[in-house]
């Protein structure tokens, strides 16, 4: 009777350790690295100096040459968001091939959330585990790369230095800076993106859109019923929210600097929440709830629920034409707000295949794998064509000649609308502020 | 082999993993929940996380949310898999057929549900779809609210569905083990079919009902993919807050989400042991 009692107590228990995703960090299972981690070189390299040199040691001083060479060999396992099957496609196929090359095995580890990644680098330095980290490579951006430059739990700087770092214009604010936190050479970037609406060309003529949050509220009250935006805290509601406090408080240099205190927000920001509060009545459902996710909202839209829906792709949506997620006729457009940025890779401190994350990084870099981004991912590129020879700069243009009209903005369009997602700490407030004041409604 | 230690020798994988992966976790909670977080520089022990979240209008609401959900899926599938279990367990042409459709969610995993009640229940899903074909309604979204909605009634009809056949399997497998010789003599006796459910059917019945009763009431508490699934934005269940504080940028926000997931276990083992207590009462008055 006691062991049923307490067979039934455990059962439950693994139920909640599974259910509320408390495992500890040290639960996790451990991963077998492969033989080609350099740990050992790099330890005998300290008892004899000259004769392996190595990232982890030497960087500062070593040629390309030297860090393809310790390349060879390793294996990258790349953590990234895994919710977009061309995405991974692209990075199984087009990349991990180009890896190849170089020797150089590529093992994309698709998480539904980039910060199990980056719990699971914290939860190693805890534990003491400086070297041969899970973790060799990672998409990140933003506050994300702000909690880990913060915990100093990154590799760096190293990004500026390899070799196809020379067709990146490292000034331009939306590369310096990734969402208000100075870049300084400890991630590399890897695709443009910026704030679209989606619609279908043939409900509405291109005249009929609305381009600012005034509009927008005319809109919906002309078409209700017919709109709704992603809910905070995802990061999609969080950004259109963000460009409404861009709009309708008075531009973003404002919030340029990193003391604002909460209670100072809310005030800051109260034209916002009073904003979509008039226009919830109008929203899909009359703003009693809304989609918790892009892809909850773009069923929506591709099931004719609503009108709009969203994207962050800088290269537009012909991947997703493709893909049948939308229709044919879909198009994109920015409005006069459009919070667009850049995310970038990053490596671990403790990462065992240093070189060999680089090597990825350099080849994302490299103008055919950014040209082949544009037509099988709608990735921006990152490239400065200022700083790439005419031939590098016709495979860009030829990249974009391939996608069908209207599927994309065109980068002086994108460029003329743009404004940076500064301060990403503000997304906390606005996150917190949406939930309060919004969605409780 | 010692008789004695083997049944603990045998037990010792099983409870390896409990105590190591599972006890161990709960331990790492425990110690976040209280603000320990060496990684950030907090070494400061104290109940800030607690304080917190119990004065959180949203987390509250969120407790009575998922306790809502819970009790509601689970009583419901009680008396639906009571129901069906009384009239399975009659001997009737294609029986087979029935006791199988009747099964045939079990194994069926819980995502697989809540995607198929999306396709079905969406304001432009299938059913909307017919009712609108069929001009019971005049629009699409005239369709009542029922996945995405503040109700949670998607979530509901997911749970119940994976929950009804599991608890009356249970049952109508105690039933038929019993027979219908207990009824017949009370029958004989003169108890009336009311009296025969009260005093010999719903006793009978009741072992299978508790233990059951506790697993879905446990999962329903704690969980995440359904409610995410097919929920509304507000309120949440407990798990889809405590794992977007979980997530959140700002590290200093979890402690409240590790202390949010320790209210989640307390509740959950203390009214496991009270249907302990019950279940253990239940046998010694009979």
């Amino acid at each position: 009777m006691k062991q049923k009692a307490l067979v039934i107590l455990m059962v439950g228990i693994m139920f909640f350790g599974l259910l509320t995703g408390c495992k500890g960090k040290d639960t996790q299972p451990v991963q077998q690295q492969d033989a080609t981690d350099n740990n050992a070189s790099s330890q005998t390299d300290s008892e004899q100096p000259n004769e392996v040199k190595t990232v982890d040691n030497n960087w500062g001083d070593m040629t390309w040459t030297e860090v393809l060479e310790e390349a060879k060999g390793q294996t990258v396992n790349w953590y990234m968001w895994g919710g977009s099957a061309v995405i991974n496609t692209f990075v199984d196929e087009v990349i991990a091939e180009r890896a190849a090359q170089y020797g150089i095995k590529l093992n994309r580890v698709g998480v539904t959330s980039i910060s199990e990644a980056i719990t699971k680098v914290m939860g190693e330095k805890t534990a003491g585990k400086d070297t041969n980290g899970e973790v060799d490579l990672i998409w990140i951006n933003g506050a994300n790369f702000m909690t880990m430059k913060q915990a100093d739990v990154l590799f760096g700087p190293w990004s500026e230095s390899i070799e196809n770092a020379v067709f990146v214009n490292w000034e331009e604010p939306s590369i310096k800076y990734d969402m208000g936190f100075e870049v300084e050479g400890y991630e590399s970037p890897w695709a443009a993106a910026q704030m679209q609406l989606i619609y279908d060309s043939q409900n509405y003529s291109e005249d009929a859109l609305p381009h600012n949050y005034a509009q927008l509220l005319e809109w919906c009250k002309a078409n209700p019923g017919r709109f709704t935006y992603v809910a905070a805290p995802d990061f999609m509601g969080t950004r259109f929210i963000k460009q409404a406090l861009y709009e309708l408080t008075g531009g973003y240099e404002q919030y340029m600097r990193d003391d604002i205190t909460k209670e100072e927000f809310e005030e800051m920001s109260q034209p916002v929440w009073d904003y979509f509060n008039e226009l919830a009545p109008y929203l899909w459902r009359e703003g009693k709830t809304y989609p918790k996710s892009s892809s909850e909202l773009n069923m929506m839209f591709s099931n004719n629920e609503v009108d709009y829906s969203m994207t962050l792709s800088a290269g537009g949506i012909s991947s997703s034409i493709a893909a049948g997620t939308f229709t044919e006729t879909s198009k994109v457009y920015t409005m006069d707000t459009s919070i667009g940025d850049v995310n970038y890779v990053a490596i671990p401190y403790n990462s065992s295949a240093k070189a060999a994350a680089m090597v990825i990084a350099n080849i994302i870099l490299s103008p055919a794998t950014q040209a082949q981004g544009i037509v099988d991912i709608s990735n921006g590129p990152v490239i400065d064509s200022t700083l790439l020879s005419e031939k590098y700069v016709e495979i860009i243009k030829a990249a974009y000649e391939t996608l069908p009209v209207g599927t994309f903005v065109k980068e002086q369009d994108l460029i003329q609308d743009r404004v940076p997602e500064v301060s990403g700490y503000l997304n906390v407030f606005i996150n917190e502020l949406w939930n309060e004041k919004v969605s409780t409604r | 082999m010692d008789e004695k230690s083997r049944p603990w020798l045998m037990l010792l994988p099983a409870l390896l993993i409990i105590v190591f992966l599972f006890l161990g976790g709960l331990v790492f909670c425990l110690v976040q929940s209280f603000n320990y977080q060496p990684i950030i520089g907090s070494y400061t022990v104290n109940l800030d996380a607690y304080a917190s979240i119990f004065t959180d209008k949203a987390f509250l609401l969120s407790l009575v949310y998922s306790l809502y959900i819970a009790f509601g899926s689970t009583l419901l599938s009680i008396i639906l898999a009571v129901v069906t279990a009384m009239a399975l367990r009659k001997t009737f042409i294609g029986k087979g057929l029935a006791v199988f459709t009747f099964q045939f969610p079990i194994p069926i995993p819980h995502i697989v549900s809540g995607v198929a009640i999306l396709m079905l229940f969406t304001q432009s899903g299938f059913i909307s779809r017919i009712f609108n074909m069929m001009q019971l309604v005049d629009k699409p979204s005239d369709f009542p609210e029922l996945v995405y909605s503040n109700n949670g009634v998607g979530i509901l009809l997911a749970l119940i569905w994976k929950f009804m056949p599991f608890i009356g399997i249970s049952v109508l497998a105690l039933l038929q083990t019993t027979g219908l010789a207990y009824e017949d003599q009370a029958a004989s006796l003169g108890a009336n079919a009311w009296q025969r459910f009260r005093y010999i059917l719903l006793p009978i019945m009741k072992p299978a009902i508790l233990s059951t009763s506790i697993l879905t009431f446990a999962y329903a508490f704690g969980a995440y993919e359904l409610p995410f699934l097919l929920g509304g934005v507000y309120p949440k269940t407990l798990a889809i807050i405590a794992f977007e504080k979980y997530n959140n940028v700002d590290l200093s926000y979890r402690p409240q989400s590790m202390a949010m997931s320790i209210v989640i276990t307390i509740i959950v083992v203390s009214l496991i042991l009270l249907y302990r207590k019950m279940a253990v009462k239940n046998e010694v008055s009979s």
